[in-house]
C-alpha cells in the first residue's frame, strides 16, 4: 500500500509539473499591463522607471525564462509578492486558507448530522413518500446555483433581520476598535458565518445524504441482514449495529477523500457573501490582475486536486479488497 | 408494472399468449416510464424548451426594443415581470436567456461527449503506448482545479466578440469537462474489445475507425447518455455561475448567469428583484428537470435495478 501511494506521488510530479506550465501560460496571457500592476493603480511613472520595472521583475526576459525562474522560486517557498494587498503571496494564502477551512467544516459537519439520519431513513424506508421527498429535496441541493441561493438567502432574510450580517467575516466597527474579548469574536465571526454556511450545508448536505442512502439500500439487502433479521433481532438493532456500521465505511472514504476540498475556496459563493477566503482572494486576483496571487491560488488548488483524487483512490482500495492497486 | 410481468413470458395458465420479444432500450424505455419523478423531469424540461423558443418569438417584440419612458417598473398587466433598467421587458429577456443558457448546456454536453468518447475510445482500443498518454494526458485535464481554472481562462478571452462569447463558454466547460467520461467510455471499452463481436469484426476486415465508432461505441451508449444529460445539467450551473461574476455571456444578450449578474447592483438587488429573482428560479427549474431526467435514465439502464 505505501509502495503504491509513493508510486502514485511520484507519478504526480510531473503532472503538477504540466499543470503549473498551463497555469502560468493563462496567468501571463491575461489581458492588462502587468507592469502597471507592480507599481500600483494608476500609476504615472514615466517610460523610464516602467522599462526599469519592467527589468527589476524580470518582466523583460522571455516566458520560458520567466517560467523557470517562477518555478525555482516558488521551490524554494518564495511565492513572489501580491501586487494588491502589498504582502507576500505565501502569508496571503496561509492566512485567507484558514477563513475558508472554518466556513468549509462547519457546512460539512451541519451537513453530516442531517444527512445521516436523513439518508438512513430514506433507505429503510425506500420508495415510501418519505424517501421520494428526500430525494427531490436533495436533488433541489446539488442542482441550485449557490450564488442564487445565497442572494435569496441575502434578500430574503438577511435584509430584514437586523442583526443577520449579509457579508464580510467580522463588524467593521468591532474589528476597528478591538474585541472586548475572545467570545464577543467568536460569536461576531460565528454571526457572519449562518447565512453562507447554510448555502454550503445545503449542496453538502444533498452529495452526503444521497450516498448514505444509496449505499444504505446496498447494504439492507445483503444476507446477512436477512439472518440478522431472521434471528429475531429488533428491527432497531438490525439497521443501526448491523447494516449502518457496514454503510459506514464508503461513508468515511468519501470523507477521506472530501478533506482536501475544505481548503479549497467556493470561489463564486465567497463573492457573493464577501467572505475573505482563498476563493474571493482568487477573483479579486484576477480582476485586478495580481499575476503572483492567482498563479499560487491555482497552483494551490491544483495540488488539493491532485491530492483528493489520490486520497480516494487509496481509500477506494482500503474498503474494497476487490479493487486492487498494483505496486 | 403490469406490461412488464407480461413480458417476462411466464404465464404457465396461458400458453398460447404471444410472447413479446423485449430489447434493452424497451426495457429501459418501460423502467423510465414507470419513474414517475424521472417523467415528471421530462416534461418540464420539454415545456421550459417550448417555453423559450416559443415565448419570445410570441410576444412580438424585438431584442432592440427599449423605452426609456418606463425604466425599472414593477411586473404590471403590460410587463408581467416589470421591466429593467433601460425599459427593457423582463418577461422577453428571462426566455431569450434561457435559450443563451440551455444551448450552452447543450453545446457543453456535446463537446463532451465528442471529445470524451473520441479519446476514451481510442485510449481502450490501441491500449499500449497512446492509452499511457492519452490518459495521461486526461489526468492533467482532469486534476485542473475546474472553477478558478474556468474563471482564469475566460478572464483571459475577454478579446471574444460579444455575440461570441456563448460558445466560448460552452466550449471552456466542454474542455475541461471530458476526462470524466473518457475514463468511463475507456474502462468500459478495454472489457468489450476482448469480445468475440470484435474477434468477428477483425475476421471481416473493418477498419479501426469502424471497430472503434461503429461496433464499440453503441455499447457504451447508456453510459453516455447519462454522462450527457447530467453533464448538460452542470454545464448550465457554470454558465450562470460564470456570467454572474461576469466573464460569462456578455450583455445585451441575456442569460439566465447574466441577468442574474444584475443583483450585483445593489440598488437593483433590493428594490427590483423581479429583474434577477426569475431567472435564477427558472435556472434552478431546468437544472431539477435536466437532473432527474439523467438519473431516471440512469436507474432505467442499470441492469441490477429492477422495478
Amino acid at each position: 500500500m505505501l509502495k503504491y501511494i509513493v508510486k502514485r506521488l511520484l507519478t504526480s510530479i510531473p503532472v503538477l509539473l504540466i499543470i503549473t506550465m498551463v497555469i502560468f501560460g493563462v496567468v501571463k496571457s491575461m489581458p492588462g499591463d502587468e507592469v502597471s500592476a507592480y507599481l500600483g493603480p494608476g500609476t504615472r511613472a514615466t517610460a523610464v522607471i516602467r522599462q526599469q520595472a519592467r527589468v527589476k521583475y524580470g518582466l523583460d526576459k522571455p516566458l520560458p525564462e520567466q517560467y523557470v525562474r517562477w518555478l525555482g522560486r516558488t521551490l524554494t517557498g518564495n511565492l513572489g509578492t501580491s501586487t494588491t494587498l502589498r504582502k507576500p503571496v505565501g502569508e496571503v494564502i496561509g492566512s485567507y486558507v484558514w477563513n475558508t477551512f472554518i466556513l468549509n467544516a462547519a457546512a460539512l459537519i451541519i451537513a453530516l448530522i442531517f444527512a445521516i439520519p436523513i439518508g438512513i431513513r430514506q433507505a429503510v424506508k425506500k420508495g415510501s413518500f418519505e424517501d421520494n421527498f428526500w430525494t427531490v429535496f436533495s436533488l433541489l441541493g446539488i442542482s441550485v446555483p449557490t450564488f442564487f441561493f445565497g442572494l435569496v438567502l441575502i434578500f430574503f432574510v438577511g435584509l430584514r433581520i437586523d442583526w443577520m450580517p449579509i457579508s464580510g467575516m467580522r463588524d467593521t466597527m468591532l474589528a476597528n476598535f478591538g474585541y472586548s474579548s475572545i467570545w464577543q469574536e467568536i460569536g461576531d465571526i460565528l454571526l457572519h458565518m449562518i447565512l453562507p454556511t447554510t448555502v454550503l450545508a445545503f449542496g453538502t448536505f444533498a452529495t452526503f445524504s444521497r450516498y448514505v442512502r444509496n449505499s444504505m439500500v446496498e447494504v439492507i439487502n445483503q444476507d446477512y441482514i436477512r439472518t440478522a433479521r431472521a434471528k429475531g433481532l429488533k428491527e432497531k438493532t438490525v439497521i443501526y449495529r448491523h447494516a449502518f456500521k457496514n454503510a459506514l465505511i464508503p461513508l468515511v472514504t468519501l470523507l477521506g477523500m472530501y478533506i482536501p476540498s475544505l481548503f479549497s475556496g467556493a470561489t463564486i459563493l465567497e463573492t457573493v457573501f464577501v467572505w475573505p477566503g482563498i476563493g474571493k482572494v482568487l477573483i479579486d486576483g484576477i480582476n485586478q490582475r495580481d499575476s503572483a496571487l492567482v498563479c499560487a491560488c491555482l497552483v494551490f488548488s491544483a495540488i488539493l486536486m491532485i491530492l483528493g483524487n489520490l486520497l480516494s483512490d487509496v481509500c477506494y482500495s482500503l474498503v474494497d479488497p476487490r479493487v486492487k492497486v498494483d505496486g | 408494472m403490469e406490461t412488464l410481468k407480461k413480458d417476462n413470458g411466464i404465464h404457465p395458465s396461458a400458453p398460447e399468449e404471444k410472447i413479446e420479444s423485449v430489447g434493452p432500450w424497451m426495457i429501459a424505455w418501460r423502467k423510465f416510464r414507470a419513474n414517475r419523478i424521472a417523467v415528471a423531469g421530462l416534461v418540464i424540461f420539454v415545456l421550459i424548451a417550448i417555453a423559450v423558443v416559443l415565448v419570445p418569438m410570441l410576444m412580438g417584440i424585438k431584442v432592440t426594443d427599449y423605452d426609456l419612458n418606463a425604466v425599472n417598473q414593477p411586473p404590471s398587466a403590460a410587463h408581467w415581470l416589470g421591466t429593467d433598467k433601460q425599459g427593457r421587458d423582463c418577461l422577453y429577456r428571462l426566455f431569450l436567456g434561457g435559450r443563451i443558457s440551455i444551448m450552452v448546456g447543450i453545446i457543453a454536453a456535446i463537446l463532451t461527449v465528442v471529445l470524451g468518447c473520441t479519446i476514451g475510445g481510442i485510449a481502450g482500443y490501441y491500449g499500449g503506448f497512446i492509452d499511457n498518454f492519452l490518459m495521461r494526458f486526461s489526468e492533467i485535464v482532469y486534476s485542473l482545479p475546474f472553477t478558478p481554472m474556468i474563471i482564469a481562462v475566460a478572464s483571459v478571452m475577454l478579446w471574444v466578440p460579444q455575440n461570441l462569447k456563448m460558445y466560448t463558454v460552452a466550449f471552456l466547460i466542454g474542455a475541461l469537462s471530458w476526462p470524466g467520461l473518457a475514463r468511463l467510455v475507456r474502462g468500459q471499452i478495454l472489457t468489450l474489445r476482448e469480445q468475440e463481436f470484435m474477434q468477428a469484426c477483425e475476421a471481416l476486415g473493418f477498419s479501426d475507425f469502424s471497430k472503434i465508432f461503429r461496433h464499440l461505441m453503441p455499447n457504451v451508449f447508456s453510459l453516455v447518455i447519462v454522462n450527457a444529460t447530467l453533464q448538460m445539467a452542470s454545464a448550465v450551473l457554470t454558465e450562470a455561475g460564470l456570467s454572474y461574476l461576469g466573464m460569462g455571456v456578455m450583455p445585451p444578450t441575456p442569460s439566465w448567469g447574466n441577468l442574474m449578474n444584475l443583483a450585483r447592483d445593489s440598488e437593483v438587488f433590493k428594490n427590483y428583484p423581479w429583474q434577477w429573482l426569475p431567472a435564477g428560479l427558472m435556472c434552478l427549474l431546468t437544472v431539477v428537470s435536466i437532473n432527474l431526467v439523467g438519473e431516471g435514465l440512469r436507474d432505467a439502464f442499470d441492469p441490477k435495478e429492477i422495478q
